[in-house]
């Protein structure tokens, strides 16, 4: 981790000093002006989706604006107790959530058209969440990052709230908000833990405490409790059954952008704890490993069973969170590399896979679609996209060249490199176990004959097809690319 | 009854003759074009001719081609500049340059116009057929090298996951093979698949593709790929035109196996990069030559071999992992069951001799009695099996992976002779078992059956076909002028070498093996014809098929010593050197 250690002294004569205020300013003001020359809008059911778009869109452009000028932005005084950034990882991280929001609200714009759902909540709670996890990238203090993480719970309640109808949702958000909120408790008493041994609260000082001491059995703990409660939310091996449930009954946009987003926020809370608490984490490393094999076994055991389609898309994701998992035992600069891959593998393949939902949610009705068995005698059909869902269905399981190979080669190269060959052997058969439930899916689609005539009136929307194809050439040609990808990154992460 | 498209017939001669006349031209055309397109590349390619031998000494040239100049420094001679440089590497390049430009042709044209899409394939077909087969010929001349094209770019820079194309004789006379059993596979399934005809054509043409790239390709990394992309136009091709409900049983057990074996391979390859950093297979043995890698680290080595031995074995197959054999060639229709025996698996064996063999001579040999029991075993086991078999196809099958235990044995054996033998016997068996297999499909065409207790009495009504089936049969048990008589002969009078023992109990598991065949051709085509009902014999596409089988099986059995001599120096090359 590189600190510049001359921040006082640059940003004390420069002209940007009270730029961040200034920016914040700006931000409220959009939003009041909005609110006010638009009122219509809150009284009018059916509103005009541009004025909306538009006010995002400016959002989105003042978080890029930020994102160039950082270096300038964040580092005065005001701001550093409170907000910093470590290192340039997180300036990707940042980028990786304005273009992942605005695929989002692409895809969610024409979903909403197409089913003519025209309300405006959503978009401004969507937003909240946007703006917080732009800011969790920033983080530096300990409450700070409890609180925006409680913001953006409280908006995804709103969320899943949407349709108030249906008896499901009701029962789905008192489950999604009593789990929640105790695992926030746990969260809250990891920090407490921390407060209670040490007094500090900023990472800044944390990390030079943990440096300049050896080993406290008190911080232990309460990174344990910390990561204990992350791993939930995850929904990672021990704790996944009540997820599965709650995710079965999102609606489907949600569903996305929890899939999407949100797991990204958490991925990146693990990634920034995680370099903190670089030393402390030998300690769990052999843990991690179990619970690595066991969320591969189980979950790919259970998603070969599976008739539904959201269920199944569901497990085969947890079970690639393993993956993930998979960094806590890479002990070298190599993980932010590795790191690079596992997230261009999870957005390219589960992007395209709720894209393919998607589609099918528009050729049926709300029942149809759920099972697997609609899927069957898609070849007879169409025959190009039957062959993108075969060719996304055999990258997630990592057959080759498509880009979940890749993530499997280096997952085996860590583990020989290391020497770990017990693990290895474990692997081998999961990696095995795998391919079931993608090649069931494939013979559903090749062999069976066609059960559901709504098929043959199978009508694309142009955007989510265009989004395919882009995603379906990058999974098959990420061989040939790849090395420009990472390099780039790479060097500006070391940089 | 099924009658043949008339207008194909004269499509096909007519196209034949064309390609022969005009080829050359066509070819010094485009190689002259080329010549001056080569450099724009010439920035990022490197290329080695090495291993000429003058007098007994290796010489080892290496030339960058940053400065075009260089080779003209190197090459006084412009004529062997020409032929040897232009045709090795732009060789290859036209071969995936045509082959992109017809397949992207190929797709264009209407599925519904079927008599078009026979008529278009077929030309593509035969195009690569005769290239690979006038490149072959052209370097008949220059076959005292090893042709290594090395593409290095900045896009594979990290794990050196470079482009290498490599190839001596062997290989090329291996893709020419290819290249003539899809030719058969295709007219085998003219008139046979009706469903999704244009499907079907973009697979084989898929798989042709891989297969070609697999023999071709010198970096471990690039062969695995290719490797294990092969099983996605064979998964089609057994469960989209399979015969039967148990297609998919066959299917997992094809997958399953082998995809075990390609992850053995992968973890071998690992083990490699690890040891050496580079995938390029040359400079890994290159390397533990010149350092005496050999005796240094036998532990790493111990694990190398042993999951290169067990990756390849799956796909060979050898007996404990042969299950999904019989099952998948039983479900596949004819031409996937051909290119199944013909080629992939093959395949295996090859990836034996390139592969495996010259990794650690020590382990070689520390192996050999282990594989001498077991090929042995296999050998008796399965002709024993043979026996109770009903159905024809698996009796084909079975007697194919018979063979296979052969070509190891003769691999084993390192002995020029013993590895001349196992690679004519590839070729050899790789007729034979595509001209059984094509006889047995054409049965099942007319009677939809493949049970041996169905038929009885078939020369009265087809005697043109009774004749080839039972040269067929003469040539899988190793009859005098054919080409498997000849390979079983180099193998066994190789292993004399190793184990005079040996020799002994391989020649009378034959005569196992072939007293049932006997029996069986009998009960096939003689005695009473009162149970089956009257079809019409071979018809001209057919007979066309066979006849070409027949005359090829016959050449390699008579002038052996054509494709011997081609074979010669780069399998002594690859012994002397790099196995010993």
């Amino acid at each position: 981790m590189f600190i510049n250690y001359n921040i006082f002294l640059n940003n004390i004569v420069s002209l940007y000093l009270f730029l961040p205020e200034i920016y914040l300013l700006v931000w409220i003001f959009f939003f009041f002006w909005f609110l006010f020359s638009f009122q219509n809008i809150f009284f009018n059911k059916y509103l005009n989706w541009n004025y909306f778009l538009c006010y995002i869109y400016i959002q989105i452009f003042c978080y890029f604006l930020i994102l160039i000028f950082d270096k300038l932005l964040f580092k005065n005084i005001l701001f550093f107790f409170i907000f910093y950034d470590f290192n340039n990882i997180y300036d990707i991280f940042k980028l990786l959530f304005i273009i992942l929001f605005i695929l989002y609200l692409l895809i969610y714009k024409n979903y909403f058209e197409l089913r003519k759902l025209f309300f405006i909540e959503p978009i401004f709670f969507l937003s909240i969440i946007f703006m917080s996890s732009i800011f969790i990238c920033m983080i530096n203090d300990f409450i700070i990052l409890y609180l925006l993480i409680e913001v953006q719970n409280i908006c995804m309640y709103i969320l899943i709230f949407f349709k108030r109808m249906m008896f499901v949702s009701i029962e789905v958000v008192l489950k999604y908000f009593i789990f929640s909120s105790i695992i926030m408790c746990i969260f809250l008493y990891g920090i407490l833990i921390c407060y209670f041994e040490i007094g500090i609260l900023n990472f800044f000082d944390l990390e030079l405490f943990i440096w300049n001491k050896l080993l406290d059995y008190y911080l232990l703990i309460s990174i344990f409790f910390l990561f204990f409660s992350l791993f939930i939310k995850l929904g990672i091996f021990p704790f996944f059954v009540w997820l599965v449930d709650l995710y079965s009954n999102f609606i489907l946009f949600v569903l996305f952008f929890n899939f999407i987003f949100i797991k990204f926020i958490y991925f990146f809370i693990i990634l920034y704890l995680f370099n903190i608490f670089f030393y402390y984490m030998l300690f769990f490393s052999n843990i991690l490993l179990y619970i690595l094999i066991m969320n591969t076994f189980i979950n790919g055991i259970l998603a070969i069973f599976q008739m539904k389609i959201k269920r199944l898309f569901i497990f085969s994701s947890l079970s690639n969170l393993s993956f993930f998992l998979f960094i806590f035992l890479i002990w070298n600069i190599d993980l932010y590399l590795y790191y690079i891959y596992f997230i261009c593998f999870y957005c390219i393949n589960i992007i395209s896979l709720f894209i393919i939902l998607l589609l099918f949610i528009n050729g049926f009705t709300k029942i149809e679609y759920k099972k697997i068995i609609n899927f069957s005698g898609l070849l007879n059909i169409n025959f190009f996209f039957s062959l993108i869902i075969i060719t996304f269905l055999l990258s997630l399981v990592g057959f080759p060249p498509f880009i979940g190979f890749f993530y499997k080669f280096y997952f085996f190269y860590y583990l020989l490199k290391n020497y770990l060959f017990l693990f290895l052997f474990f692997m081998f058969f999961l990696f095995l176990l795998n391919f079931f439930y993608s090649f069931r899916l494939i013979k559903l689609i090749c062999i069976n004959k066609i059960k559901n005539k709504r098929l043959y009136l199978f009508k694309f929307n142009k955007f989510y097809v265009y989004v395919l194809i882009c995603f379906f050439w990058l999974n098959l040609f990420f061989i040939f690319f790849q090395n420009i990808l990472l390099n780039l990154i790479f060097e500006w992460i070391i940089f | 009854m099924v009658v043949d498209n008339k207008n194909l017939w004269l499509y096909k001669w007519l196209y034949n003759f064309f390609l022969i006349f005009f080829y050359y031209v066509y070819l010094l055309i485009i190689l002259f074009l080329l010549y001056l397109f080569s450099f724009l590349f010439s920035n990022n390619i490197i290329i080695n001719f090495f291993f000429t031998i003058d007098n007994n000494n290796i010489s080892y040239n290496v030339i960058n081609f940053y400065n075009l100049l260089n080779i003209f420094f190197y090459f006084f001679n412009i004529w062997n500049f020409l032929f040897v440089y232009l045709l090795s590497f732009y060789g290859v390049f036209l071969y995936l340059l045509f082959f992109c430009i017809f397949f992207i042709c190929f797709l264009c044209i209407n599925k519904y116009n079927i008599n078009f899409l026979r008529f278009f394939s077929n030309f593509i077909f035969n195009f690569f057929n005769l290239y690979l087969l006038c490149f072959l010929l052209l370097f008949s001349k220059y076959k005292y090298f090893f042709y290594y094209i090395k593409l290095e770019y900045y896009f594979f820079n990290l794990f050196n996951l470079n482009i290498i194309f490599g190839f001596d004789s062997i290989s090329l006379l291996f893709v020419w093979f290819t290249s003539f059993l899809f030719v058969i596979a295709f007219l085998c399934s003219l008139n046979n698949i009706k469903y999704k005809f244009k499907l079907f054509i973009f697979n084989l043409l898929c798989l042709k593709l891989l297969i070609v790239l697999c023999f071709l390709s010198i970096s471990l990394f690039w062969f695995y790929i290719f490797f294990e992309l092969s099983l996605i136009p064979m998964f089609f091709i057994i469960v989209l035109w399979g015969s039967k409900v148990r297609k998919i049983y066959a299917f997992y057990q094809f997958l399953f196996f082998t995809l075990v074996g390609s992850l053995c391979f992968f973890i071998a390859l690992f083990l490699l990069y690890i040891n050496f950093f580079t995938f390029d297979w040359l400079e890994i043995i290159n390397y533990s030559i010149i350092n005496n890698y050999y005796y240094k680290n036998y532990n790493i080595l111990f694990f190398i071999w042993l999951f290169i031995f067990l990756g390849f074995s799956f796909k060979i197959p050898l007996v404990p992992f042969h299950i999904w054999l019989p099952e998948a060639h039983v479900e596949a229709p004819t031409s996937g069951s051909i290119i199944l025996a013909g080629i992939l698996l093959k395949l295996g064996t090859y990836g034996f001799f390139r592969f495996l063999l010259p990794i650690s001579p020590f382990y070689n040999y520390v192996f050999l009695p282990f594989i001498y029991t077991l090929c042995l075993g296999a050998i008796f086991y399965i002709s024993f099996i043979i026996l109770l078999q009903i159905d024809l196809k698996k009796i084909v099958a079975y007697s194919s992976i018979l063979h296979m235990n052969f070509i190891i044995l003769g691999l084993f054996s390192f002995n020029i002779n013993g590895i001349l033998g196992s690679l004519l016997l590839m070729i050899s068996h790789g007729l034979v078992s595509s001209g059984l297999f094509a006889c047995v499909g054409f049965l099942y065409d007319r009677y939809k059956s493949r049970n041996l207790l169905y038929y009885s009495g078939l020369v009265h009504y087809m005697p043109i076909f009774s004749v080839f089936f039972f040269i067929f049969i003469l040539s899988n048990l190793g009859f005098p002028l054919t080409g498997n008589f000849i390979s079983e002969l180099l193998i066994s009078l190789g292993l004399v070498e190793q184990d005079f023992f040996l020799v002994i109990m391989i020649n009378l598991s034959i005569f196992i093996s072939s007293s049932y065949f006997i029996w069986f051709f009998n009960k096939m085509i003689f005695g009473n014809n009162i149970k089956i009902y009257q079809v019409s014999d071979l018809s001209e596409r057919e007979f066309f098929i066979l006849l070409i089988l027949f005359i090829l099986i016959l050449f390699i059995g008579i002038r052996s010593n054509f494709l011997l001599y081609f074979l010669e120096f780069s399998s002594y090359f690859w012994l002397e050197y790099y196995i010993y």
